[in-house]
């Protein structure tokens, strides 16, 4: 190996001063004397594979411009992070999830107020839950809008408030209108929307993992009639909960003491949240009861 | 004997080291102490430049260059732990955080950023003898997202930009595959529990779902495009036998998706796991391939260079462009374009660069052991693999045995400080697995992207291709199962971080032995000094004895 003869310990002070203008790059009269450092850091160096044998000093020049660089560089980028970890609270939702979470008709107001501490958001939904939930239900704010949950082919899917004496050609056009090729026929636009009721345009091929209805409307709190009465979770006693697939006393008796502890469901989704009622059985379930 | 240029530019190596360092505390700690630190260290390097500064306006000649680096070093340290503590300040910033922690049920809207990923059920013999494990009956899928609106149960509605990972359990076999068709940059809508994310890392939250997502919004074109193309290759090697129909769209462009689990466990217990995942290499093998086929149709100079810059872009997409992929193919480009040209003169530096650049846009990289691998094995490449390929050659092997076989094991020498800390074993068959195996992996990789084009074209073409490509998959994977079963392959060795010092101690100590015992051989052979040599040879036996 050339290289190890050429660099290697064989003349390790000699080469470190003439044969390498590596890591002795400045004049032997600008160094007073080699220091204990520095011879050490010499013998590192000696022992270290050829590859690794060269220059490892950074002039003042490039130093500082790479120093620099690196700052800039991570400012912009730091800055972009926290610029696109902006969150903000919009005023009142118009889009949810394809889920009924959220059927609570209290009226959250337009906060406006931007939340930007995970504190204040957090305290936000536990905090909050208690004392309004009961009136939840209720139809308080029910006298001007109407809370309808919309799904299918339409552009804008989720659940909508509308005001009262909303027809389902409103919630279509709320809704962000139907998505080309739905057929119409089947639906009756100029019905007039209720409270909490669903109405399904069509339905995402094998999305709900079954066979869907093509088009039709299912008005909530009227029942059903192809479906067993569904359950009310606010206002089910214990017998009624235990009509339900899968679920006995225990099971019905904890979702009493959640309801007795939390005041009332504000959503069906809130049943996965009762100790015992795991994601399969909610699955089963959640098309069987209403608020 | 050998060219040999300038001595190797080494100068970005502390710095960047130092600042891969910051990254990684600044990551693990809360924003304010980083940025404190990072405050105090950008002190004292700007008063260390200043003082040199001073100095050198003093005496002309008299630079301090070993103060200048060591400031240098702390300033880049400083800037990449305050890019740090600014990342995590973003990560932990809004309402996801606060609603994982009480797993909260909410309703979110989503782009996906990554593809899905299966984890199948786990169904362990019931506690016989075994150590008791959680079984999971649930298929589980695994979708890195972007979570850009969250709805509370309550009805509170955020906008949002947190990273996060949907978690989805199928309960109905109709909704797995709704999952797995999923391709980046498609939007959603997910309902499910935020829960806090399981490992330290970008995710503000694990998102656990158990229905089918909504699509709201189609993928990009050229994501859309891809995907088919991918779909194009799985379809083309569905007339394999089902490993390697599975293997095949691995081996060509890092699609996994229907990977048979046990022959990803023989993979990585050989050595060979890195060719199934996306990386540069795979690239290369294309455009190995694809610039002696431009030059037969015709093209010349430039137009053989836009055909490469093509096939890179279009590999990227195909490949699914994201931090991994860029990682891998900027790493392993590095690595074989020294290996291949230049040689190590300045090719540390630019890896060095590299990871500095990797770090400033995306610092989370720093925690992920795929990142931490790639550098490793860039490295080995970089510092061992020439001299040992040399020493193989000086021997009298011959080269396509001694290319193969130092790369590998340098790579593998490299990476093993760290693989070793959670396989707790030494796969000591990797070395021959890899140089039996890596031979047939260009050709596996061309024919299957070959076989993808063919069949968008037309489909049988593109079964023919397939056909063909199956016989060099079929013989990686019977180098990979034979490796895995025979006795010996693996040694075993502590694992975790007592594991990685010895294995390192381990390392320092057969250095120090081989280089002992050459330097003997060395002065030997010379005949420069008799007493010299016999005093060498002395020292060479009580260095075997002490050690």
């Amino acid at each position: 190996m050339s290289g190890n003869q050429q660099y290697g310990c064989g003349h390790r002070h000699a080469g470190a001063d003439d044969a390498l203008p590596t890591w002795a790059d400045t004049p032997a009269a600008a160094r007073p004397r080699p220091t204990r450092l520095k011879l050490f850091l010499e013998r590192i160096q000696d022992r270290l594979p050829v590859t690794l044998q060269g220059r490892w000093r950074l002039d003042r020049r490039s130093g500082t411009v790479l120093a620099s660089v690196v700052a800039v560089v991570a400012l912009i980028t730091g800055g972009w992070a926290l610029f696109r970890a902006q969150s903000h609270q919009v005023g009142t939702p118009h889009t949810f999830a394809a889920d009924p979470a959220a059927h609570s008709a209290r009226h959250t107001g337009p906060p406006g107020a931007r939340t930007q501490t995970s504190e204040s958001a957090s305290g936000g939904p536990a905090g909050a839950a208690e004392p309004e939930a009961p009136s939840g239900a209720e139809p308080g704010s029910a006298s001007t809008v109407v809370v309808v949950d919309i799904e299918g082919k339409v552009a804008k899917p989720g659940v909508i408030r509308l005001p009262t004496g909303s027809r389902v050609m409103d919630a279509l056009h709320a809704a962000g209108g139907t998505l080309p090729g739905t057929d119409l026929t089947s639906l009756n636009q100029a019905r007039m929307l209720n409270d909490g009721e669903q109405v399904v345009v069509g339905a995402p091929a094998g999305a709900n993992g079954g066979p869907v209805p093509q088009v039709s409307t299912r008005p909530g709190s009227h029942g059903k009639a192809r479906l067993a009465a569904p359950i009310h979770l606010n206002t089910a006693t214990e017998e009624q909960l235990e009509e339900l697939p899968g679920v006995g006393p225990a099971l019905a008796q904890r979702i009493l003491d959640w309801r007795g502890e939390h005041g009332s469901f504000s959503s069906v989704g809130q049943l996965q949240e009762v100790r015992g009622l795991g994601a399969s059985k909610f699955a089963a379930l959640r098309n069987l009861v209403l608020l | 004997m050998k060219r040999r240029a300038d001595p190797p530019d080494l100068r970005l190596l502390p710095p960047v080291a130092a600042g891969w360092a910051a990254t990684w505390l600044g990551l693990a700690l809360p924003p304010a102490p980083t940025l404190v630190a990072a405050g105090g260290l950008a002190l004292c390097g700007l008063y260390g430049m200043a003082q040199a500064r001073r100095r050198a306006a003093d005496h002309p000649l008299g630079v301090e260059p070993l103060a200048v680096t060591a400031c240098t070093t702390l300033l880049v340290a400083a800037g990449l732990a305050l890019s740090a503590a600014l990342h995590v300040a973003a990560g932990s910033h809004g309402p996801v955080p606060g609603l994982a922690a009480q797993s909260a049920i909410v309703g979110t809207a989503l782009t996906v950023t990554g593809d899905p990923r299966r984890i199948a059920p786990t169904t362990g013999p019931p506690s016989s003898g075994a150590p008791p494990r959680p079984t999971r009956r649930l298929t589980l899928i695994m979708v890195p997202v972007r979570i850009t609106d969250v709805t509370t149960s309550d009805g509170t509605h955020y906008e949002v930009g947190d990273s996060a990972t949907v978690m989805a359990r199928i309960h109905a076999p109709a909704d797995e595959q709704i999952w797995l068709d999923l391709l980046p940059s498609q939007h959603l809508l997910v309902t499910g529990k935020l829960v806090p994310p399981r490992d330290a890392g970008r995710d503000a939250a694990l998102l656990i779902a158990d229905r089918a997502p909504q699509v709201t919004g189609g993928p990009s074109l050229i994501q859309s495009a891809a995907g088919r193309l991918r779909a194009d290759l799985r379809e083309a090697a569905s007339g394999l036998p089902a490993e390697e129909a599975g293997v095949l769209p691995a081996l060509a462009v890092g699609d996994t998706s229907h990977e048979p689990p046990d022959l990803a466990d023989a993979l990585k217990r050989t050595g060979l796991s890195y060719l199934v995942v996306v990386s540069g290499e795979n690239l290369i093998f294309a455009s190995a391939a694809l610039i002696p086929l431009a030059r037969w149709a015709g093209l010349r100079g430039r137009a053989v260079t836009g055909a490469g810059f093509l096939l890179v872009i279009g590999f990227t997409v195909l490949a699914r462009p994201g931090p991994p992929m860029v990682r891998a193919t900027v790493m392993s480009l590095l690595g074989c374009a020294a290996a291949i040209s230049g040689r190590r003169f300045r090719a540390l530096s630019t890896i060095a660069a590299a990871v500095l650049v990797l770090l400033l846009i995306d610092p989370w990289l720093a925690l992920t052991y795929g990142f931490a691998l790639s550098v490793a094995a860039t490295a080995g490449l970089l510092i061992a693999a020439p001299g040992w390929c040399d020493r193989l050659l000086d021997r009298g092997v011959p080269l396509w045995i001694a290319g193969p076989a130092a790369t590998t094991a340098a790579a593998e020498v490299f990476c093993e400080p760290l693989l070793v800390t959670f396989s707790g074993s030494l796969p000591l068959i990797a070395v021959p697995a890899n140089v039996l195996a890596v031979p047939a992996a260009p050709v596996a990789t061309v024919l299957g992207i070959g076989a993808m084009a063919a069949d968008e074209v037309w489909p049988p073409l593109g079964h023919a291709v397939a056909w063909v490509a199956q016989w060099p998959v079929r013989w990686i994977c019977l180098v990979a199962r034979t490796g895995a079963r025979m006795p010996g392959a693996a040694v075993a060795w502590p694992s975790g971080l007592g594991g990685c010092l010895s294995l390192l101690a381990a390392y320092v100590g057969a250095y120090a032995l081989i280089r002992r015992a050459r330097r003997a051989r060395r002065a030997k052979q010379s005949h420069i000094n008799h007493r010299v040599s016999r005093g060498q040879i002395g020292l060479d036996k009580t260095g075997v004895g002490s050690v």
